[in-house]
């Protein structure tokens, strides 16, 4: 086949598929209005469409197929047969039939071995059975081929958007660089030219990234669908409300939003809404509904998915949660019902046997949860048990642009994602430590310059550090000095970064250095593989400048510890510690890190570990708990009494093993 | 006959070259930003016209002495993507064909030896052919 033919080809496909889209919602909706005169009117046409470039192309099996849907609608169209569920369910099959014999035409180029015949039959035999139509419904048989509206839209390839996207990032560097230097020259005659290239170049920035929008009503329209034909199947009856179908965002983020919220629908159908007779025991009514709402707000696209099921059982979460070993009994006791119930998207969890229908591709609430994280997205659960679960999606606008910090460290300079930054905090002094108080709070902290360096690097220390929240954890991250916020097109990284975790992406600076995104997880995270990150710890008295850290032991005695030899806060489940050599050691980093116990508490089942740098290398002191953090040992109240790491560390007879 | 036009350069006094097809461009060095925890023949990023193009440092790539005295960037297409190997000198174009053909010198080291796919002797000179999705391949485990 030559290219102008593969050109008709690819672009039948393309319109097709459009337009199946388009009979899915037209027809369902034909069901709830059977004789609506226009959407009749139009499914028609759009089969008959289809139809005939068949024909032209010569697709002899999807022809006939289509020829027989067309004859069934223009008994419905010209009111010798009224819509019912069963016509609909034969019309969807049709629509799915066709969807597959263009996926195969896709690839082989043919539509050969494919036998419609029962399908055919199935269409031909609604019209065996037409329904004596009163005369006045026939509508003037309409013309095979009404004037169609002029087409005000074209299509665009997503690369050539892709291409004029980098091109306008391109220009708005270099508009930076003639901004810059017509800063400094008051009287040049650039400043003028410069202020318009100013408002022109945004307003094409906006005019492209607006090129890319899609209505988000291009996914949520597939809910109604994956309703209808679950909802048949479960034997349940459910309403779809859909609110703000004609929000735009950008087509990548459609496709990226497009499995996730789907697997929600199914989940909301399938353990959400109950039975009807179930619902009507429970003084609801026997229709059960999920609605959509989508919309606007501050800067990102939010989708609320919710349903009137009989919302999240926290305590079955939990419950399977031990069973399968993934939380032990004591770590359960402290979640909260919003811990708990986020437990839904951790892997390897579910409260009911997935029908083959739903974990058939193997999408779990964990990858939906990963899947919406990755594009910076989330996603919020909030239920009452008996009256229904609300979800609630929020996306960036557009993946393209993405508003970042410019922070600096070891003289280079790094990209944050604003929507992972929380606050920025200059601290008085600098601080080396592993945790600093943030008003009520003692956040963990990790040092950039440590992770970018690698586990080698000596201890930095640093001023600024920047509070972010990833997967409900909070931290800081200390760095030299922050610069500036940029809105960056950031890309992918080259192949040969890639294997490097802590960098999610390439951006280009204004002034024309590359610079790496930082992927903000995967540096708390490479600065402890084995265990959990640290927790936060609340504090009850304040606080202003650290120097101690205080602990308890289990009886309520309190300790202080030089908060300059903290290196980090770990909780470590008693099954990570190995005392096969005598001593007791935890693996961190690579390394094996010997424990003292300093107060008993090594029977835990969590141990709450102070990980010190000390004379013999990195030591943890096992505490009950760590409470404060304090200035100086006259003002911590009650008393406590501080702990000698190196006495301990000599007496301890650490020297002496391997 | 297997013709080919080859663009070499020169690293640590050896010739090399990739298939001139392959070769985007060649340019003066220009700023390298470093990448920490980058692979270690990975010299760093480069600002090419709006794209950002990793650099390998070929000495560190091809296991040969390090000099520092690398100041030109040979902009080579692979694996999909335009990655700049970093070299001592330009070379010139030459055309080569089988009748050229040698074998490696055993001077050649292992890692060197791995990359090359065929040796050409012209005018008296070695010319070492570099498969340049191997060379250019540095990803690290």
């Amino acid at each position: 086949m030559n290219d102008v033919d593969d050109d008709i080809v690819r672009e039948f496909l393309e319109e097709s598929r459009d337009n199946l889209d388009q009979l899915d919602g037209d027809l369902i909706a034909l069901e709830g209005r059977p004789t609506d005169p226009d959407l009749l009117a139009q499914v028609f046409r759009t089969i008959h469409t289809i139809k005939g470039t068949c024909g032209f192309l010569g697709y002899q099996k999807l022809e006939g197929l289509t020829h027989a849907g067309e004859n069934l609608l223009a008994a419905l169209r010209d009111g010798d047969l009224t819509l019912d569920q069963g016509i609909t369910s034969s019309l969807l099959r049709l629509v799915d039939a066709v969807r597959g014999v263009l996926g195969r035409i896709e690839l082989t180029g043919t539509d050969d071995g494919y036998d419609f015949g029962a399908l055919i039959g199935a269409l031909g035999r609604h019209l065996a059975t037409e329904a004596p139509v009163a005369e006045a419904l026939r509508t003037t048989s309409a013309t095979e081929s009404p004037i169609e509206p002029a087409e005000t839209t074209v299509r665009i390839d997503v690369a050539v958007l892709d291409k004029l996207m980098d091109l306008v990032g391109e220009l708005v560097l270099t508009r930076t660089q003639i901004g810059e230097l017509t800063d400094e020259d008051e009287e040049s005659p650039l400043s003028a030219p410069y202020r318009q290239l100013r408002l022109v170049t945004s307003e094409l920035r906006d005019g492209v990234m607006r090129a890319r929008l899609q209505p988000i009503g291009v996914v949520t329209g597939k809910v109604r669908r994956v309703v209808r034909d679950l909802a048949a199947d479960l034997g349940k009856q459910i309403r779809v409300n859909i609110e703000g179908e004609g929000v735009g965002v950008d087509k990548a983020v459609n496709e990226v939003l497009r499995d996730p919220l789907l697997h929600l629908v199914r989940n909301a159908v399938d353990h959400g809404i109950e039975m009807p007779d179930v619902r009507v025991r429970a003084g609801k009514p026997a229709e059960g509904v999920v609605a959509i709402r989508a919309f606007h707000e501050a800067g990102r696209v939010h989708l609320e998915l919710s349903d009137d099921g009989h919302g999240i059982d926290a305590d079955r979460l939990v419950a399977s949660a031990i069973a399968s070993g993934a939380l032990t009994q004591a770590e359960a006791a402290l979640l909260t019902v919003e811990e708990a119930r986020a437990l839904m998207f951790r892997a390897g969890l579910s409260t009911k046997d997935d029908v083959t229908r739903l974990s058939g591709r193997g999408v779990g609430m964990d990858v939906v949860h990963s899947a919406l994280h990755q594009v910076g997205g989330t996603i919020h659960v909030t239920s009452e048990l008996g009256r229904g679960t609300q979800m609630r999606i929020s996306l960036p606008l557009t993946l393209a642009i993405v508003p970042t910090l410019i922070v600096r460290s070891g003289g280079a300079r790094y990209l944050v994602p604003q929507g992972d930054v929380q606050e920025i905090v200059q601290l008085e002094h600098e601080i080396t430590g592993a945790a600093f108080p943030l008003r009520d709070r003692i956040v963990p902290l990790v040092h950039l310059a440590d992770c970018l360096a690698g586990p080698a690097a000596q201890h930095q220390a640093g001023r600024w550090v920047v509070v972010v929240q990833v997967d409900g954890k909070r931290f800081g991250v200390v760095v030299d000095g922050i610069d500036d916020t940029a809105e960056t097109i950031v890309k992918p990284l080259t192949a040969a970064l890639r294997s490097i975790p802590v960098f999610a992406g390439l951006a280009i600076l204004s002034d024309g250095e590359p610079a790496l995104v930082l992927d903000v997880a995967a540096v708390a995270e490479s600065l402890a593989p084995a265990a959990d990150t640290a927790t936060e710890h609340r504090v009850v008295v304040g606080a202003e400048a650290a120097n101690l850290l205080i602990v308890l032991n289990a009886a309520g005695g309190r300790f202080a510890i030089p908060l300059a030899t903290v290196r980090r806060l770990e909780q470590i489940p008693a099954a990570s510690i190995d005392r096969s050599g005598g001593t007791a050691v935890v693996q961190h980093l690579g390394g094996s890190v010997p424990l003292i116990d300093l107060f008993g508490s090594l029977d835990e089942v969590t141990v709450q570990v102070v990980l010190c740098d000390s004379s013999m290398g990195l030591v943890g002191l096992v505490v009950h708990r760590v409470d404060d953090i304090a200035v100086a040992l006259t003002s911590v109240e009650p008393a406590a009494i501080l702990v000698d790491l190196e006495g301990l560390v000599a007496t301890s007879g650490l020297g002496k093993s391997a | 006959m297997t013709a080919r036009r080859l663009c070499t350069f020169v690293v640590d006094d050896l010739v090399l070259g990739v298939e001139i097809h392959d070769v985007l461009e060649v340019l003066r060095n220009g700023v390298v930003t470093p990448v920490p925890r980058a692979p270690a023949s990975v010299a760093g990023l480069v600002n090419l016209r709006g794209r950002v193009v990793t650099a390998v440092d070929a000495r560190r790539r091809l296991a040969l002495p390090p000099s520092g005295s690398a100041s030109i960037n040979v902009v080579i297409h692979s694996g999909g993507e335009a990655v700049g190997l970093l070299v001592d000198r330009e070379g010139e174009v030459l055309d080569v064909d089988d009748s050229m053909a040698v074998a490696l010198p055993a001077t050649v080291n292992p890692t060197l030896r791995s990359l090359t796919t065929s040796a050409y002797l012209v005018d008296g000179e070695t010319v070492l052919l570099l498969d340049p999705d191997k060379t250019l391949t540095v990803a690290s485990t």
